[in-house]
């Protein structure tokens, strides 16, 4: 390890006053040691109730100086992989995949891998902290537990008090805590829900759901024969066990074909690569779905019986032809005939793939559902090699504790849903209104905000105004395991425990059930967010909404349905139900069948079959800005990972080739990037693998908070460069809707800096 | 440069004062130089223990360039005390009479060179003290292996064969004169074979850097004796004097001999490196003429290595003593370049970069760190003093 | 007949996620800034939009003709009967004659350690039945270990299927590593 002697600042003591840069830049390297877990030890206790009954009995004497291997969940993305941790006297060695688990099948992607990185991170919040200087001054004191849940629960009941529940907007990602956050969220009265969808993957979730019933369908890898993937990148973007599943149908010789601007890795391991124009894979998908219905080549059988809608789809596509989007998505007409023939002789084991974002333009929701339709017309629907009916979290249903109904909700939300945005579920919302009902002050003004494992300001478009309303806000609360951007402007930072040092609820995950356990005693004075939770349920006079004394006692309740013993569930990370023979094709839609003609979506007053959406092209001497994953980050939230870090240390900016020549901007030199609403300065990635006419920003980089010792000054942000753009069906923002100018750096440009 | 002293008739008062002020003048000179050197010593052996102490952060070497300048450093000295030998025991074994005066001195410089050497070597050693397993664990098929057995044994012999010289008996000392050549010219050429074995770098895989060390070797060995005799011829009078005079004319005409013979062979090894194309030999010499390493090779290596010295001393017909003595100096730094240059232009492109498809862009990086400057420079300090003291203890002629 | 362990490198299926390089720092406690073992990109090939692609997992090749043992002075680099390019942190004296003679750049030097450094094939794992950390993790599943000498073994049954190389054979290092660089056919069978 590297020595970092210099000028090392004393860890604050409770009550101290510290600055934010100056304490986190220079402060000890902090490596997994015995004297750290002295300490945490001894700063344990108070109030955080029985971290020691919490404590898994395996830092104990017999196990001194043995490895021993503890399953639990890695959480350094959303696919929750089973894990298997491997400790020794209290201190995590290795990460390694549970072959028990369906996620992960044994292996761990780079970030799983890396989630050690995530445990030992030197920049780890490891007390609670109360603002102690203007907002933004960096100026910070340490507080107890005590004081800081006080403090958080004070300013949210005032802001209640004067302003009613609504005022206060809380946010939250993904993550198996959620319910319990949705529990204060719902007990304490506001409508106000911010979640990570609309920025992600709305569009595909919300047309699934509109078309099928369910939200996200998984395919049938093992007899699947033909695959279309629109902007899905499995092997970058990896979700562990598809992306697994993905490489070994490719190495059977499964055909895969990929449509997107860039060639992704995924695109390079495909039988065909189509670089479709940006926001016109929707005219492909229309003038495939043209072919397979003028041509007759469906599931007649398929679609008589499980559908509703045929025959406005069969109308509608008409004037859709190959000729006809082959104008628009610069794929050759006789190569969209070709492919939808190809495609349609395989089925039912041919599936075009749900995705995620597909292009990420406001047609996006049409995009899915041409897709969603195309496999119907398929019949694949539950078929060997098809879609398979397993929705998004779906799994053996679950015990729960006892609480009382919810109160009822006076204000209609900020982010429009459903008076703005009918169609998308209150669970999913739009953050990016939120944000902007904050700086408008319509419907009415949000004072509160308390944010929980997001990151806002990295996330939604036009950080710029992001920043701008959070600075507005009149409390702000995070809850991070990182001294992160949106904590930065936070009056109080409550920080939580690591994956590795928690509790969560149970994972179901196919048919087994799978436990989140602490693997190590929590290194530093910090909680879990269930615990978190229930102590500001408490202080807000919600305690009846959080039954629980400790964290197991959820997991408890949870899995009394199925007559486990707790300590063997413990000992061995899972439980496997039996699986329920219920293979009954029905659909959870309105009709109860697959509805090409969406009666939902008529009822608002949009047509029930997808048509063409014209998408906006850049003008002149503008380029599409894309985002997209690297393999080694997920989102925001792995740019202090040492390893990761390592692998991949920023975000260079993808531009052709050619296009860089006649700009004269050479390979990693320095070039400016500027969008109507922000300016960033980042590196050039001269490269033959994207479109022309696009360039290219991995997400997550250009962090803003200097407590992040390592991901601070690396690459920059695509969210300062965004524009807001929402889609009115799915509340999804588009993101590829965002023209951008790029020109290599000059000196003037130096003196100006990084905007954002 | 004063003019000498010696040379001024005392008569006039004004130049009785100068006088005494020169004698101060020279007084000063003469305690720095053994002031100068002994800081320069105390600083690099406080940054070689912090090399020792620090490891890897205080070299400038990486995984790429694994030998840096202390191993260039090592090569240097070792070859020089080879050459030194060589020339000491040809002058005796074919009594060369010109040169015999400045010869006594060769050995005992020889051996502090190479301990020198030794010791520059092991503070880039991660472990010098587990050398023990050259002995006990030896690896025959080892360049390094043979290079530090065969040094070994080298310094023993020299140091028997400087003992025969002071104790007399000059015929052992004579057969002594036979061994330390053999093992002279062994050591060396072995030296160049650490190189020359090695299959993945293809600018030093070969015989010809075997040759070129004992040529070169030759060559640093003539030119310090130059310097050497320069220093003494201005020392001594008459006689004596003389005979320095003269034998360092006979060492310049040596010195150009072998200048000429160095700017063949490197002729040749460009233009061998370069013909055809042949990538990471393309490359290497590449970075030499065009590349990190230009001007070290262009400015030092052939400038003031080869260049010249030929000059000054074609343009002196080596008569003209300050001429060879600016000549002799001069090649010495290019010897210093000329090491540097040969270990580190091999290590510029990576080896395992020789599968890619795509032309290798970039050279790998290699900057001497403070420390590793330090420590030739003390290194260098050390063989002055040691030198200085040796020839005050010992009976040299 | 002893065994000699090799890896196949299905070179098709690596995505080049980097996995099994965090899994070897982890399990070989490798320190910041090395690694033992890479993913290699040979860059695209062709021009927009004709491109294809490679990324070729690496580490130490476990050479049957290992330079870094023969220049080893004290041994300390030595070929195991099973196949292993073992080093001896004890007898190594830090010359760095291996680093500079492996034409893989294989090695690395262990700040801490004063050694050599390099792949050990997990052999700690192998003693314990398992296969090395960076095969177990393998996402894309390019990665395949196993015993050469065992005509049984999913390597060398992968070996007498598909046309394979070694990487820079002109070196007579005799690696152990070999890959296959075919792409699957439709119906053809990469596994």
């Amino acid at each position: 390890m590297p020595k970092q002697s210099h000028s090392k600042i004393p860890t604050p003591q409770p009550g101290e006053t510290f600055h934010w840069n100056r304490y986190f830049t220079r402060r000890q390297f902090i490596k997994g040691s015995a004297a750290v877990l002295a300490t945490a030890a001894a700063a344990a206790g108070g109030i955080k109730t029985g971290f020691k009954e919490n404590q898994v009995a395996y830092a104990s004497e017999e196990t001194s100086g043995k490895t021993v291997a503890i399953p639990t969940i890695c959480e350094n993305c959303v696919w929750r992989c089973g894990a298997i941790a491997y400790v020794k006297d209290g201190i995590l060695t290795k990460l390694e995949g549970n072959p028990e688990h369906p996620n992960s099948r044994g292996k761990l992607c780079p970030r799983g891998n890396a989630g050690i990185k995530v445990l030992y991170d030197p920049d780890r919040l490891q007390f609670p902290m109360i603002r102690a200087g203007e907002r933004g001054s960096g100026l910070w004191r340490r507080v107890s537990w005590e004081e800081a849940l006080d403090f958080t629960a004070e300013n949210m009941q005032r802001i209640k008090d004067e302003h009613g529940p609504e005022a206060m907007i809380m946010s939250s990602t993904h993550n198996l805590t959620q319910p319990y956050f949705e529990n204060l969220l719902n007990a304490f009265g506001t409508p106000n829900y911010g979640t990570q969808r609309s920025l992600c993957f709305n569009a595909m979730t919300i047309a699934f759901t509109y078309t099928y019933g369910i939200a996200q369908p998984g395919v049938d890898y093992d007899n699947c024969r033909y695959i279309i993937y629109t902007g899905r990148n499995l092997a970058e973007a990896i979700s562990n066990s598809e992306t697994q599943k993905m490489m070994e149908f490719a190495a059977r010789g499964g055909k895969i074909v990929v449509l997107d601007p860039r060639f992704t890795i995924t695109a390079s391991k495909a039988v065909e690569w189509l670089p479709v124009k940006p926001g016109t894979d929707l005219a492909f998908f229309l003038a495939v779905n043209h072919v397979i219905v003028t041509e007759e080549l469906y599931d007649r059988d398929f679609i008589e019986k499980h559908t509703v809608g045929f025959e406005k789809l069969k109308e509608a596509l008409q004037s859709y032809s190959p000729e006809w989007a082959a104008e628009r998505c610069e794929i050759d007409a006789g190569t969209i005939r070709r492919i939808a023939r190809e495609f349609a002789s395989y089925r039912p084991a041919a599936v075009a793939h749900p995705n995620w974002r597909t292009s990420n333009f406001r047609n996006s929701f049409q995009t899915q559902r041409a897709i969603a339709i195309l496999n119907a017309l398929m019949g694949n629907w539950g078929k060997p090699g098809g879609l398979t009916p397993e929705g998004e979290e779906s799994g053996p249903e679950l015990g729960s504790l006892p609480q009382p109904p919810y109160p009822k909700v006076r204000a209609p939300r900020l982010d429009g849903v459903p008076w703005k945005y009918p169609l998308v579920p209150l669970k999913y919302g739009v953050i990016q209104e939120i944000r902007d009902a904050l700086l408008t002050g319509k419907p009415y003004q949000g004072k509160g905000w308390l944010v929980y494992r997001q990151n806002p300001l990295m996330s939604i478009p036009e950080r710029r105004k992001t920043l701008t309303a959070l600075k507005n806000l009149d409390f702000l609360a995070v809850i991070d395991i990182l001294p992160n951007d949106t904590a930065y402007y936070a009056d109080v930072i409550l920080p939580e425990s690591t994956y590795l040092e928690r509790w969560d609820p149970i994972a179901p995950a196919g048919n087994k059930l799978f436990l989140r356990q602490p693997v190590v005693e929590p290194l530093y004075d910090t909680m879990s967010g269930l615990m978190i939770l229930k102590e500001l349920g408490k202080r807000l006079g919600l305690e009846d909404y959080f039954p629980y004394e400790k964290e197991q006692d959820i997991i408890k309740a949870q899995i009394a349905p199925f007559n486990i013993d707790f300590d063997e569930l413990v000992k061995k990370g899972f439980y496997e139900v039996k699986e329920s023979e219920d293979h009954e094709m029905h659909f959870q839609t309105k009709s109860g069948k697959v509805e090409i003609n969406s009666s939902l979506l008529e009822s608002v007053g949009e047509p029930g079959v997808p048509v063409w959406q014209e998408p906006p092209a850049p003008p002149e001497g503008q380029f599409y800005l894309l985002t997209g994953k690297v393999a080694q980050h997920s989102q925001f939230t792995t740019q202090n990972n040492q390893w990761l870090m390592e692998l991949t240390p920023d975000n260079p900016l993808w531009i052709n080739a050619a296009v860089a020549k006649r700009l004269g901007i050479k390979d990693n030199q320095k070039v400016v990037v500027e969008s109507k609403v922000g300016k960033v300065i980042s590196r050039a990635n001269v490269t033959e693998a994207i479109r022309p006419d696009c360039v290219f920003l991995a997400a997550g980089f250009g962090h803003l908070s200097k407590a992040l010792t390592i991901g601070y000054g690396a690459g920059v942000s695509n969210s300062a460069l965004h524009e807001t753009n929402t889609d009115k069906l799915s509340g999804c923002q588009a993101l590829s809707e965002t023209f951008v100018t790029v020109k290599p750096l000059n000196s003037e440009e130096i003196a100006g800096g990084e905007t954002s | 440069m004063s003019t000498p002293v010696s040379k001024l008739p005392a008569t006039r008062p004004e130049q009785e004062l100068e006088y005494k002020k020169v004698q101060k003048y020279r007084s000063l000179i003469e305690l720095s130089t053994w002031l100068v050197p002994a800081l320069l010593l105390f600083l690099g052996i406080i940054a070689g223990l912090h090399i020792v102490a620090a490891g890897e952060e205080a070299l400038g070497t990486s995984d790429l360039v694994p030998w840096g300048l202390l191993i260039a450093a090592y090569v240097l000295l070792a070859v020089t005390c080879s050459g030194l030998c060589m020339i000491s025991s040809l002058g005796h074994i074919l009594h060369i009479r010109k040169m015999e005066i400045v010869l006594q001195r060769a050995i005992l410089l020889a051996i502090i060179i190479l301990i020198a050497g030794f010791a520059t070597l092991a503070t880039e050693l991660g472990h010098p003290l587990r050398l023990i397993y050259v002995l006990f664990s030896p690896n025959f098929t080892s360049g390094i292996w043979w290079m530090g057995t065969i040094y070994g044994i080298y310094l023993v012999a020299l140091v028997v064969e400087l003992y025969m010289q002071q104790t007399g008996k000059h015929n052992l000392a004579r057969i002594m004169y036979i061994i330390t050549l053999i093992l002279a010219v062994a050591a060396t050429s072995n030296l160049g074979s650490v190189f020359g074995l090695i299959n993945a770098r293809p600018f030093w895989n070969g015989p010809y850097w075997s040759i070129y060390i004992l040529i070169t070797a030759i060559m640093s060995g003539l030119a310090v004796v130059t310097v050497l005799a320069w220093l003494m011829q201005r020392k001594e009078r008459g006689y004596r004097g003389d005979a320095f005079r003269s034998s360092l004319k006979t060492t310049s005409k040596g010195l150009a001999i072998l200048l000429v013979l160095t700017g063949v062979l490197t002729f040749w090894k460009i233009t061998t490196s370069l013909y055809g194309g042949i990538p990471a030999k393309e490359l290497a010499t590449l970075a030499l003429l065009k590349g990190p390493l230009a001007v070290p090779f262009w400015l030092f290596e052939i400038g003031l290595g080869i260049v010249v010295p030929l000059v000054l001393i074609i343009a002196g017909r080596s008569e003209r003593l300050n001429y060879n003595l600016l000549a002799a100096l001069s090649s010495l730094v290019g010897i210093v370049f000329m090491r540097y240059n040969m270990v580190i232009a091999g290590q510029l492109v990576p080896a395992g970069n020789l599968d890619v498809q795509q032309a290798f862009e970039g050279f790998a990086n290699y900057l001497p760190s403070s420390s590793e400057i330090l420590v030739v420079i003390g290194a260098i300090s050390f063989i002055i003093l040691a030198y200085r003291i040796g020839e005050y203890f010992l009976k040299l002629d | 007949m002893s065994k000699r362990y090799g890896f196949v490198m299905l070179v098709y299926r690596c995505i080049d996620c980097k996995a099994c390089q965090v899994a070897c720092w982890a399990e070989n406690e490798v320190p910041l800034g090395k690694t033992r073992n890479w993913i290699t990109r040979d860059g695209y090939r062709g021009t927009f939009p004709h491109l294809s692609v490679d990324y070729l997992p690496g580490n130490c090749m476990h050479c049957d003709n290992a330079p870094c043992v023969s220049v080893c002075p004290t041994g300390a680099s030595s070929k195991r009967e099973d196949g292993i390019v073992a080093v001896n942190y004890k007898k190594c004296i830090g010359c760095k004659y291996c680093m500079v003679a492996c034409p893989y750049d294989a090695r690395y030097f262990h700040p801490e350690k004063e050694v050599a450094d390099k792949c050990t094939m997990c052999k700690h794992r192998l003693a314990e039945g398992k296969e090395p950390a960076c095969v177990t993790t393998c996402v894309g599943g390019a990665r395949v270990f196993g015993d050469l000498n065992d005509p049984h073994s999913r390597v060398s049954k992968l070996l007498r299927k598909h046309r394979h190389k070694v990487l820079l054979p002109e070196q007579g290092t005799k690696p152990s590593i070999y890959y296959i660089m075919e792409r699957p056919q439709e119906g053809g069978n990469l596994e």
